[in-house]
C-alpha cells in the first residue's frame, strides 16, 4: 500500500530528501553544495539518511543486477491501477511485448556505453586539473589512467598527464598514489621546492614508478616517502650541492628527503602504518609532540592545541590517535602532573608547570 | 571492456566505503544499530567548525561514517576475539573489493526475497521505473518514453521508490 502524500511521516520524508540531495550533487554547484551542508547538520537523522539511501541503492543495484526482475509484472498490473501513457493502456495488445523487449535491449546497450555511476563516486566527468581539500578533509580521485589517487588533508594536487608521461604536483599536504600499469608512460610525482616563510625546501624532488603504490608526505621541512607496492625512484634536483642524489625505495620502505636535498638511508615501514590516515588514524612511532599537535590541527579547526615550551615540543611519544578525537591527546597530556593545560575559547595552551618552590621549613 | 566506474573506484582503494557498505548491510536489520551511528557521525560533524570549509561535503560524510564504523567494528571484534585489527585492515585492502553484499548464500537469498517482496509493496509504476533504472540502466528520459510519462514525474517517481525501498529494506527486515 501506497502513502498518501499527505500523511507520508517525517521519516519518509527525510529519507526522500537524501535520495533528492544524492541526485542532485551528481551535478553540484559550490551553493548547492553550502546547502547540502547546512541541511546535513540540521539533523542527525539527515546524514544517517543519506548513508542509508546510498547502502540502499548498492544493495538494489547489486541484487537487480544478479537477479532479473520482470518489469512486465509491474506494468500489467499498472494498466488496472492507473491511468498511464498510450502505450501500455491496452495490454492486450500483442504488439507491446516485443516494443518493450526492443526498448530493454536498447536500455542496456546504453548501460555499457554510458556506464551508469552510483552516487558514492564523485563525478569527474568535468576534470579540474588541481584538487584541493581543506582542514579534516579526505578526498579519493580516479584518473583517466585508471591510477587513483587518495588525498588526506589540507593537501593540493595538480594533475597534468600527456600522452608520453603521467605528470602530477603535490603541492602541499600528503597524498597515497595507487598507480595503473603502463611502462610507456612513466608516473611522477612533483614537489617543486620554495623557500618561504614556513617551507624551507629549496630544492625540487621527484619520485618516479611505473605501476605501484606509495605515499608522499610534504612537510615543511623535509618530503617522506612510504613504498606499499613494487618500486619508485626518488630524485632530488639539488643542483648547487653535492647532497642532491636519487635513491630505490622498495616496498615496506620509506625515505626522507631534507631540505637541502639529501636523501636519507631507506628504513622499514609497516604498510598498514603508512596508510592508516586514510582511516582517519594517526600513528605515531616516537614522534615529537608539536608533530603530533601539528597533525591534529590538519584535521581538526578545533581545539587549536598550541605548546609553549620548547622541551614539551620536542618530548617524544609513540601512539595510535583517533583524528578527529583531539581530546584524546589533551586526555594524555592531563594525566602527566607536569604539564598544565589551559583551555581559552578554542585554543588549548600546553605548558610546563611552573615548579612550585617550596618555602624551607623553619627553624 | 572497462569495468564500471564504481567497480573501478571500490577497487582503487576507496576500501574505507566497502567496510562502511558492509557494515550497514548488517544493520539492515537492527535500525537501533543505525541510530548509535547516526548520532555519533553527527557528533562528528558538528564538531567541525559547521564543516564551512568543506568543498565535498558527501565524500567528507562517507569517510566520517566510516571511521566510526571502524571504531565500532574494532570495539566490537575486540570484544568478540584478540585478532589485531592492524592485520585486518592490511588484508582488507588485499581483498577483492568488487562485492558489497554478503557471500553467505542464506543472507543473500533473504536480501532478494526481502527486495521482491519490497518492489511489490511500491505502486506498479514506481516499481517499473525502479527496475528499468537499476535493471536496464536507463536514464529520467528514457524511462518516461518507455512508460508513456513525464521525465519529471518519473523523476519523481524514482525519488519516491528509492525512499520507499530504503524504509522498506531496512525496517521491515524479517
Amino acid at each position: 500500500m501506497d502513502r498518501r502524500p499527505d500523511n507520508r511521516d517525517e521519516e519518509t520524508l527525510a529519507a526522500e530528501h537524501a535520495v533528492e540531495w544524492l541526485h542532485r550533487l551528481d551535478t553540484a554547484n559550490a551553493s548547492d553544495k553550502a546547502a547540502f551542508r547546512k541541511w546535513l547538520i540540521r539533523s542527525p537523522q539527515n546524514g544517517g539518511e543519506v548513508l542509508a539511501a546510498t547502502a540502499t541503492d548498492v544493495v538494489v543495484r547489486e541484487l537487480l543486477r544478479d537477479k532479473r526482475v520482470d518489469v512486465n509484472q509491474f506494468l500489467s498490473a499498472a494498466t488496472n491501477v492507473h491511468s498511464i501513457g498510450d502505450e501500455f493502456r491496452s495490454r492486450e495488445q500483442p504488439a507491446r511485448p516485443k516494443r518493450l523487449r526492443r526498448w530493454i535491449g536498447m536500455g542496456l546497450a546504453a548501460a555499457l556505453a554510458v556506464v551508469a555511476l552510483a552516487p558514492i563516486v564523485e563525478r569527474n566527468l568535468f576534470r579540474p586539473d588541481e584538487y584541493s581539500t581543506s582542514t579534516g578533509e579526505q578526498r579519493a580521485i580516479e584518473l583517466p589512467d585508471g591510477s587513483a589517487i587518495a588525498i588526506n588533508a589540507e593537501s593540493t594536487v595538480r594533475v597534468a598527464f600527456s600522452n608520453s608521461s603521467r605528470d602530477v604536483y603535490l603541492d602541499r599536504g600528503q597524498a597515497m598514489f595507487t598507480v595503473a600499469k603502463d611502462p610507456a608512460r612513466p608516473f611522477r610525482v612533483h614537489m617543486v621546492g620554495s623557500a618561504g616563510p614556513e617551507e624551507k625546501i629549496s630544492k625540487d624532488t621527484t619520485v618516479k614508478a611505473i605501476g605501484t603504490k606509495f605515499d608522499v608526505r610534504r612537510h615543511s621541512e623535509r618530503i617522506n616517502v612510504a613504498v606499499i607496492e613494487g618500486i619508485v625512484q626518488v630524485r632530488s634536483d639539488a643542483n648547487h650541492t653535492a647532497k642532491s642524489g636519487s635513491a630505490s625505495v622498495v616496498a615496506g620502505q620509506a625515505v626522507s628527503v631534507e631540505g637541502s636535498g639529501e636523501i636519507t638511508p631507506p628504513q622499514r615501514v609497516n604498510p598498514s602504518d603508512v596508510s592508516a590516515w586514510q582511516q582517519r588514524r594517526l600513528v605515531f612511532t616516537d614522534s615529537t609532540l608539536e608533530e603530533i599537535a601539528e597533525e591534529f590541527r590538519r584535521y581538526n579547526r578545533t581545539p587549536r592545541i598550541r605548546i609553549v615550551d620548547e622541551d614539551l615540543r620536542m618530548q617524544r611519544i609513540s601512539g595510535v590517535f583517533d583524528a578527529d578525537y583531539p581530546e584524546a591527546l589533551l586526555l594524555y597530556l592531563e594525566s602527566d602532573s607536569s604539564v598544565l593545560l589551559e583551555r581559552k575559547d578554542e585554543e588549548v595552551v600546553i605548558r610546563r608547570r611552573p615548579t612550585i618552590v617550596q618555602s624551607a621549613p623553619t627553624g | 571492456m572497462k569495468a564500471t566506474l564504481p567497480q573501478r573506484a571500490w577497487t582503487l582503494g576507496v576500501h574505507y566505503r566497502r567496510e562502511l557498505h558492509r557494515y550497514l548491510l548488517r544493520r539492515l536489520r537492527r535500525p537501533q544499530d543505525l541510530d548509535d551511528l547516526k548520532q555519533e557521525v553527527y557528533m562528528r560533524l558538528l564538531r567541525m567548525d559547521r564543516m564551512d570549509g568543506i568543498r565535498e561535503p558527501l565524500a567528507y560524510l562517507y569517510s566520517i561514517a566510516a571511521n566510526v564504523v571502524s571504531d565500532f567494528t574494532l570495539a566490537e571484534r575486540r570484544r568478540h576475539d584478540r585478532v589485531t585489527p592492524d592485520s585486518d585492515a592490511v588484508e582488507n585492502w588485499a581483498d577483492d573489493p568488487s562485492q558489497s553484499l554478503p557471500d553467505d548464500i542464506a543472507e543473500r537469498t533473504s536480501l532478494e526475497r526481502q527486495l521482491e517482496d519490497a518492489l511489490k509493496q511500491l505502486p506498479p509504476l514506481q516499481a517499473a521505473a525502479l527496475v528499468l533504472h537499476y535493471q536496464e540502466g536507463m536514464s529520467c528520459d528514457e524511462i518516461a518514453k518507455q512508460l508513456g510519462l513525464s521525465p519529471k514525474s518519473v523523476d519523481k517517481y524514482l525519488t519516491r521508490a528509492k525512499a520507499r525501498m530504503r524504509i522498506l529494506l531496512w525496517n521491515e527486515g524479517s
